[in-house]
C-alpha cells in the first residue's frame, strides 16, 4: 500500500508537496511544533478536512484515490480499513451512549460485512445481544481494561482519560484496520498512563500487522516507538528516515535544532538552545524560509 | 541534604499543610463532597534555591501551589515567610504582597485580553504606592529582562504569540520585585523551541535578581535541568524530596522509578517505554484509599502498605515516604558498588 499525496489546501497552503508512504505493518511517526500541519495531515488522508479546503495530489490506498474518492467509497473504508484515534478521547466519544452501545455499533459493520449469519446456528445458539456483548467484552479486555464486564454499562464520563483512549483502540482496531491514524493519542495523559498506552498501541499493531501514523509533538514517544520518523516544518516534510538516522544524526539544521531544545539532552546549568522567533510561526510563508533556517546554523 | 543549603536561609517554610475543595456534584441527588487533594504536607525552601515539584495531573500539586501563595486558605497547617507567620492554622495573618508572585500555566487566559501589556505589568504594583515615573520605569525594566522591547508596551495579548504571553505574565510577576516566584507549568503549553526560550529567561532571570523558585511541572526532564532540589507528588503527599540528581539517579520511591521509565527519552538506543512496568492509573479523589494510596499500583507492595500511612522519613540524602525506602536504598547502593 502506498499513500502517496500532494496538496495546497484553499488560499493557504498548510501542505505543501508532501509525499509519504506507509507500508504494512510499519510504525510512523509524523513529527513537529504546533501549527506545522501534522494533524492536517492526517485529516487529509482521512478526508476530513473543512469542505472549505481544498486537496490537490493523490492519496492512494490499495487501489483506491482516497484525493478523489467519492463519500460512499469513503465511507466503506473509514473506520474500517482505516482506523482513527483522536487526541481527547472524551470528546470522540458520544458522552450519552454507553460504551457498550458504542462499541456494538463498531463490531455490527464487522457482522455485516463478514456474513456472519452462519455463525449463529453454532451450538445452542446463543442469541445476538449475547454474542455481541461476549465480544465487547473481550475486545475491552484485550486492551486491558480492568473491569470489562461493568464498563460495557458505563458512560464516558466515569472512565479516565486512559480508560476512554483504550475504549477508542478497541474500537479503532476491532474492524482490523490496515492503517491505523492516531493523532496524539497521548498528549492529554499522564506518562505512566501514556507508557501503557503506547505500549497496547503497538502490541496490538503488532498481532494484527496494522500499519500506524502516530502523529506526535513529543520527539520522546517517537523515539521509542517509531521504526520511522517524518519531520514536519511549515507544511513540509523536511527530514525522514529510520527512527535511528533523524535522532542520531540529523540531517536538516531544524531537526538538529528542535533536538537540541530538548532539556534533558543536555547536562544542568547553562542554556538551552532556542530556535528564532522567526521560524516558530508555521504561517503561510514565502519560499525563502528555507533559506532562513540555513541562516540561523 | 547537603551542609552548604542548611546554613543558607529559609525563605519559605510549610509545615502540614493540607487543603480541603468543596466540590458540588450534579445530578438529580446533586450534594457537596469534600475532598482533600493536599494532605500533610511540609517543606521548606532555601533562598536562591529552584524547588521543583513533580507530578501528574490530579496529584495536587497546582492545589499546592495555590495553597502556599494563600489564593484559597489552606484548611490545616501553617506558612511561614521569611521568618513571618502568614498563616498559622486557622487565619491568614502575614501580608505577603509584592514578596511572592505567581506565574501560571495558560497564558492566553492569565492575561487579561481587554488590558494592554503596559496595564498587565502595571497590575501587581498598585498596592505598592510607587510614584507614577517608578512605576513606568519598573514596567520597561522588567519587560526588557524576559527580552520585550518598548514596541510591547501597548499591544495586546491577542497580538501576541503563546511565548511572548508567557514572557509578558513573567514580566508581571516580576515588575514588584519579588523575593520568591511560584511557577505552575509555565511552559507545558509551549512548543519544544518555545519552551527552551522560556526557561532559558527564567533561570537568567533568577541569577539576576537571585529570586527563589518553586516550579510546578510533570515532565521530569525539566525539572532535572531547572531544579536544585526536587520533590515527587502523587495523590497530595510528597513521596520523595531530594537533590535533583541523586533524585533522578537513585530514586527510592517506587513511584519516582516508574516516572523515570515512563518518560520517553528522545534516544532510540535507549528504548525504555516499551518496558514499563507499572500499572493502572492515578487514585480518585473521591475514592481515597486506606494505607499507602500507591500500593495498588506498586510492585513491592505487601500487606503493611495497605494499613499504615509510611512517614516521610530521611533516607540517605532523601526525604522518602515508604515503608521499603531502606531496604531499596541498601539495594541500590549494593549494585553501584
Amino acid at each position: 500500500m502506498s499513500v502517496f499525496y500532494e496538496s495546497s489546501i484553499g488560499k493557504i497552503r498548510a501542505l505543501d508537496d508532501v509525499s509519504l508512504t506507509v507500508t504494512p505493518g510499519e510504525f510512523i511517526a509524523v513529527v513537529g511544533e504546533s501549527g506545522c500541519g501534522k494533524s492536517t495531515l492526517a485529516l487529509a488522508i482521512l478526508r476530513l478536512l473543512p469542505p472549505t479546503s481544498e486537496i490537490k495530489g493523490h492519496i492512494r490506498f490499495g487501489d483506491i484515490d482516497l484525493a478523489s474518492a467519492t463519500i460512499r467509497e469513503l465511507a466503506a473504508l473509514r473506520g474500517t480499513k482505516i482506523g482513527m484515534i483522536f487526541q481527547e478521547p472524551l470528546d470522540s466519544l458520544n458522552p450519552i451512549e454507553k460504551i457498550g452501545t458504542q462499541m456494538a455499533e463498531a463490531i455490527q459493520i464487522k457482522w455485516r460485512e463478514k456474513n456472519w449469519v452462519e455463525k449463529k446456528w453454532i451450538e445452542k445458539k446463543p442469541s445476538r445481544e449475547d454474542r455481541l456483548r461476549n465480544e465487547i467484552v473481550e475486545s475491552l479486555r484485550d486492551v486491558r481494561i480492568a473491569d470489562p464486564e461493568k464498563t460495557v454499562d458505563r458512560f464516558p464520563f466515569q472512565l479516565s482519560g486512559g480508560m476512554a483512549q483504550r475504549v477508542m483502540i478497541a474500537m479503532a482496531l476491532s474492524q482490523k484496520p490496515s492503517i491505523l491514524i492516531a493523532d496524539e493519542p497521548t498528549s492529554a495523559l499522564d506518562v505512566t498512563t501514556q507508557a501503557q498506552i503506547i505500549q497496547l498501541m503497538k502490541e496490538v499493531a503488532q498481532a494484527t500487522d496494522t500499519a500506524i501514523i502516530l502523529i506526535t509533538h513529543d520527539l520522546g514517544v517517537a523515539a521509542q516507538v517509531a521504526d520511522r520518523v517524518v519531520v514536519m516544518y511549515a507544511g513540509e516534510i523536511i527530514e525522514e528516515g529510520t527512527t535511528k538516522q533523524v535522532f542520531q544524526n540529523p540531517l536538516h539544521p531544524y531537526t538538529k535544532a528542535l533536538l537540541r531544545c530538548y532539556p534533558n539532552t543536555v547536562k544542568s546549568a547553562g542554556h538551552l538552545e532556542t530556535i528564532d522567533d522567526r521560524f516558530l510561526t508555521c504561517e503561510p510563508r514565502s519560499k525563502d524560509a528555507n533559506s532562513l533556517v540555513d541562516a540561523r546554523t | 541534604m547537603s551542609n552548604a543549603l542548611s546554613t543558607r536561609k529559609q525563605i519559605l517554610i510549610v509545615n502540614n499543610l493540607a487543603q480541603n475543595v468543596t466540590v458540588e456534584i450534579g445530578g438529580a441527588i446533586g450534594g457537596k463532597k469534600t475532598i482533600t487533594p493536599v494532605r500533610d504536607v511540609s517543606f521548606s525552601v532555601y533562598e536562591g534555591e529552584t524547588l521543583g515539584i513533580v507530578g501528574e495531573s490530579g496529584s495536587g500539586k497546582t492545589t499546592l501551589l495555590r495553597a502556599v501563595a494563600l489564593i484559597t486558605k489552606p484548611t490545616t497547617g501553617s506558612i511561614l515567610l521569611e521568618d513571618q507567620k502568614v498563616f498559622d492554622g486557622k487565619r491568614i495573618i502575614g501580608k505577603m504582597t509584592g514578596k511572592v508572585q505567581m506565574v501560571f500555566q495558560d497564558p492566553s487566559t492569565s492575561l487579561n485580553p481587554t488590558m494592554k501589556v503596559r496595564t498587565i505589568v502595571a497590575d501587581p504594583l498598585r498596592l505598592l504606592h510607587l510614584s507614577k515615573q517608578e512605576i513606568n520605569e519598573r514596567i520597561t525594566t522588567s519587560l526588557r529582562s524576559v527580552g520585550l522591547e518598548k514596541e510591547f508596551l501597548d499591544k495586546y495579548p491577542s497580538q501576541l504569540s503563546g511565548g511572548q504571553k508567557q514572557r509578558v505574565s513573567i514580566a508581571r510577576a516580576i515588575a514588584p520585585r519579588p523575593k520568591l516566584l511560584l511557577l505552575d507549568e509555565p511552559t507545558s503549553a509551549l512548543d519544544a523551541a518555545v519552551q527552551a526560550q522560556v526557561l532559558n529567561i527564567l533561570m537568567t532571570l533568577q541569577k539576576e535578581f537571585n529570586l527563589t523558585y518553586v516550579f510546578v511541572t510533570h515532565n521530569i526532564a525539566i525539572a532535572k535541568y531547572v531544579a536544585d532540589r526536587i520533590a515527587v507528588f502523587y495523590d497530595g503527599r510528597i513521596r520523595e524530596l531530594g537533590p535533583s540528581e541523586t533524585v533522578f539517579s537513585r530514586p527510592l520511591h517506587p513511584y519516582t522509578s516508574s516516572l523515570i521509565e515512563a518518560f520517553p527519552l528522545p534516544d532510540p538506543d535507549q528504548k525504555n517505554l516499551l518496558s514499563v512496568h507499572i500499572t493502572g492509573e492515578p487514585p480518585s479523589l473521591f475514592e481515597p484509599i486506606t494505607g499507602c494510596s500507591f500500593h495498588p499500583r506498586c510492585q513491592y507492595a505487601e500487606s503493611r502498605c495497605k494499613n499504615e500511612i509510611p512517614l516521610l522519613r530521611a533516607v540517605n540524602d532523601h526525604m522518602v515516604s515508604c515503608h521499603f525506602a531502606e531496604s531499596i536504598a541498601e539495594k541500590t547502593n549494593h549494585q553501584n558498588k
